[in-house]
């Protein structure tokens, strides 16, 4: 699945997300990273939610919330836009990091070339078991 | 000396051979037919010297002159004391004064009645001494009355003096001069019959007596009477003859006052007779002078009247020219002004029909502004409603919008969930109609937000298009009031344009008959100069006349001025006559003006008001 977060454009494996939403109602948490934005109830479950944008450092996302399925993690991902399914990507051999996103190259691995154009390749299982992603907490 | 010695001696010769009443016969008749000849001389000259006179005036008006000369003069004395009064009441002097010109005024109607009138005279000297005094004593304080009183004391004393010098018959005969002068042909006329009358039964008694005395001397001598008494008597006779004679001697030189001694002697019939014959001569030769010394001072003062008046006419003619010019000038004026005012007419009519044009384009301008109001109207009103309409476009258009987002959020959770179920195969029936699900849901997207643009542009234009279609509707209301304002303006422009073309219509025709009236009176004052010029030739031929006459007056006193006359002779007196003829004479030249007069159309004269 392709989606454009902070000016990228990204892909995830459709089989690891589990329900896109739309409109969330979100609650707040305080004390928490500002890419944080809380916690918001879907399907019956308690999922929190992150700025996908702002934790990489770029801008603020304001689109439609990604759930991750649980069997990869558990948390939604905020993005800006949800650009659709390809069904047969073809990866970028050698392809290069943009500057911004160097911070998070072990999340990047891959790049495919769409038809919507490059888009760097998502590693949830290793966002969710990043240090930064689970530690919530306002360092400062 | 021999020669008259002879010629006396044979005269002395042929007398004795003579009886005594051939003697007596041939000195009576030579004497009797030189005193016939020299009194028929005289007879012949009165008569052809008064029918002169006689035709001459009776071929001018000259005994009309005088009393022209003064009644013009007292015409422009009136019209002086005219504006004295005038000048006094307007001057802010006392009424008194203004009143004493007016008294004045009435005595120069009289005088002007009657110049004879001493009376008259007299009373307007003193009013006028009056008005002197009131500028002696500066209840006059005006200085054109000052000098007008001035002017009119000058003009008084003139016409008074003229008036008094003419003697008390010709005063008479300025008021009447016809009379007068039939008078004095009568007076001529009765003396030359009287004369004639006289001198007639003494020629034949004289005929009467030479024939007898002829007939003596030829008779046969039938008594011889005693020779020395006939000695005596014949002596006696010689000697009355001679004294005859000597009497008689001055009379050859024009003397008239000889007078024979009446006696008993044969002459004496003859010495009364010949008193007689001399005193009807020195009568008539003292009448002559004295008509012909009258007649000479009379002409001298018409002809001066006549001068005078034939030099008035040439200046009225010359004036009276003048003003026939300036009534011509007048009379092109208007002519001219008519054919502006004509043209003014004409241009005042395409005003109104330019104005009529005009009203009917405002007219057809308001029509076309109510369309386009009610056009615009309706575009507002459609405009309004593609607003709302947009507006609910709008609105359906984000519904769809939200359900494609929907859909596609559903196709996407769709794909997701086929691809969790079967394992990350793509290719099952369920991911490919929910990839198709997600690309109609975005195309449905993609085209909801293209018509929302679209609406969202259209009712903007819509806002846009209405706020201007309000903008030109008020322009319209504007536009609309201006037009009925013009409408309005130009139909009282072409009532005025239509009130102007009548008033100036009116006065092009007015123009045009006031010229008419000009040219009229340009062509009176054209007989009334004709007339004047006719007056002035007929003077100056009346003086001309009078000259003449006056010439032939101091030849009769030529001619008789050889005569001498005792001291105390009787003073000439005139007679009446041929008055009805001269009369005649006078009114057939009335009439000859009067005629001329007529010709002039008084009714143009008149100021006609329409």
């Amino acid at each position: 699945m392709l989606f454009r977060a902070g000016g990228h454009s990204f892909a995830v494996a459709s089989t690891a997300i589990g329900t896109i939403h739309d409109e969330l109602a979100l609650q707040e948490v305080g004390d928490t990273c500002d890419w944080f934005l809380g916690v918001a109830v879907a399907n019956g479950e308690l999922l929190p939610v992150t700025d996908f944008g702002k934790y990489l450092g770029l801008a603020c996302s304001t689109g439609r919330t990604l759930g991750i399925n649980a069997e990869v993690g558990l948390g939604a991902l905020r993005i800006d836009e949800v650009i659709g399914v390809d069904k047969q990507p073809n990866v970028i051999e050698n392809a290069t990091l943009p500057g911004e996103l160097e911070s998070f190259a072990k999340l990047f691995n891959v790049s495919l070339n769409t038809d919507s154009g490059e888009h760097w390749v998502l590693d949830l299982a290793r966002l969710f078991q990043s240090e930064k992603f689970i530690n919530i907490g306002d360092v400062e | 000396m021999s020669t008259v010695g002879d010629y006396r001696a044979w005269l002395a010769l042929r007398w004795k051979t003579l009886s005594r009443h051939h003697r007596i016969a041939f000195i009576a008749l030579p004497v009797l037919l030189v005193l016939a000849f020299v009194i028929l001389l005289r007879v012949i000259a009165t008569a052809a010297a008064l029918d002169q006179t006689s035709s001459g005036l009776e071929q001018d008006n000259s005994a009309t002159l005088v009393p022209l000369t003064i009644q013009a003069r007292l015409a422009e004395h009136t019209s002086d004391v005219m504006t004295l009064q005038r000048w006094l009441l307007n001057g802010r002097n006392l009424e008194d004064q203004a009143r004493v010109a007016l008294s004045m005024l009435e005595q120069l109607q009289f005088i002007a009645a009657d110049p004879a009138l001493p009376d008259a005279w007299q009373r307007y000297s003193a009013e006028l001494l009056q008005l002197e005094l009131d500028v002696q004593d500066q209840r006059i304080t005006t200085p054109e009355a000052i000098a007008l009183i001035d002017a009119l004391r000058g003009d008084y004393e003139t016409l008074r003096e003229r008036a008094d010098a003419l003697p008390g018959d010709v005063q008479q005969t300025v008021v009447d001069p016809a009379p007068k002068v039939d008078q004095m042909f009568a007076a001529q006329q009765r003396s030359l019959s009287r004369w004639l009358y006289t001198l007639l039964p003494l020629l034949l008694l004289s005929m009467a007596v030479v024939g007898w005395l002829f007939y003596l001397s030829s008779r046969p001598q039938q008594t011889q009477p005693n020779p020395r008494m006939r000695t005596v008597d014949s002596r006696a006779n010689q000697n009355a003859i001679l004294q005859l004679l000597d009497e008689m001697e001055p009379l050859a030189d024009g003397d008239l006052r000889v007078k024979a001694t009446v006696s008993e002697a044969m002459t004496g019939a003859l010495a009364d007779a010949f008193n007689h014959a001399v005193t009807e001569l020195r009568w008539l030769v003292g009448a002559i002078k004295g008509s012909a010394a009258q007649v000479n001072e009379s002409v001298s003062n018409t002809r001066e009247s006549a001068n005078n008046l034939a030099q008035a006419s040439a200046v009225q003619a010359r004036e009276i020219h003048r003003s026939s010019n300036y009534l011509n000038v007048m009379s092109d004026t208007m002519a001219q002004l008519s054919a502006h005012a004509a043209e003014s007419s004409r241009i005042a009519v395409d005003s109104v029909k330019q104005a009529q044009v005009g009203t009917l384009a405002v007219d057809a301008n308001v029509k076309g502004l109510v369309n386009i109001r009610e056009q615009a109207q309706m575009t507002s009103r459609l405009m309004e409603r593609l607003v709302e309409s947009s507006d609910a476009i709008k609105k359906h258009v984000n519904e769809i919008q939200r359900v494609a987002k929907n859909t596609d959020l559903l196709a996407l959770n769709t794909t997701i969930r086929a691809a969790a179920a079967s394992g990350g195969d793509q290719t099952t029936e369920l991911s490919q109609l929910s990839a198709e699900v997600t690309h109609l849901a975005s195309t449905l997207g993609m085209a909801t937000r293209d018509i929302g643009n679209l609406a969202g542009v259209i009712q903007q234009d819509a806002a846009l298009t209405l706020t201007s279609v309000k903008k030109t509707n008020r322009e319209l209301d504007v536009g609309h009031q201006k037009a009925i304002q013009a409408s309005h303006s130009l139909k009282a422009i072409e009532a005025v344009s239509d009130d102007l073309q009548n008033q100036i219509n009116d006065m092009a025709s007015k123009t045009l008959r006031q010229a008419g009236v000009v040219r009229q009176l340009s062509a009176n004052m054209g007989v009334i100069n004709g007339i004047t010029r006719d007056s002035a030739v007929g003077l100056q031929d009346a003086a001309s006349d009078l000259e003449d006459l006056q010439t032939m007056a101091n030849a009769l006193l030529q001619s008789v001025s050889g005569f001498t006359l005792p001291e105390s002779e009787v003073e000439y007196v005139p007679a009446r006559t041929k008055s009805v003829k001269r009369r005649l004479a006078a009114t057939v030249s009335a009439d000859h003006h009067s005629q001329k007069i007529a010709d002039i159309d008084v009714s143009t004269l008149a100021p006609r008001v329409d």
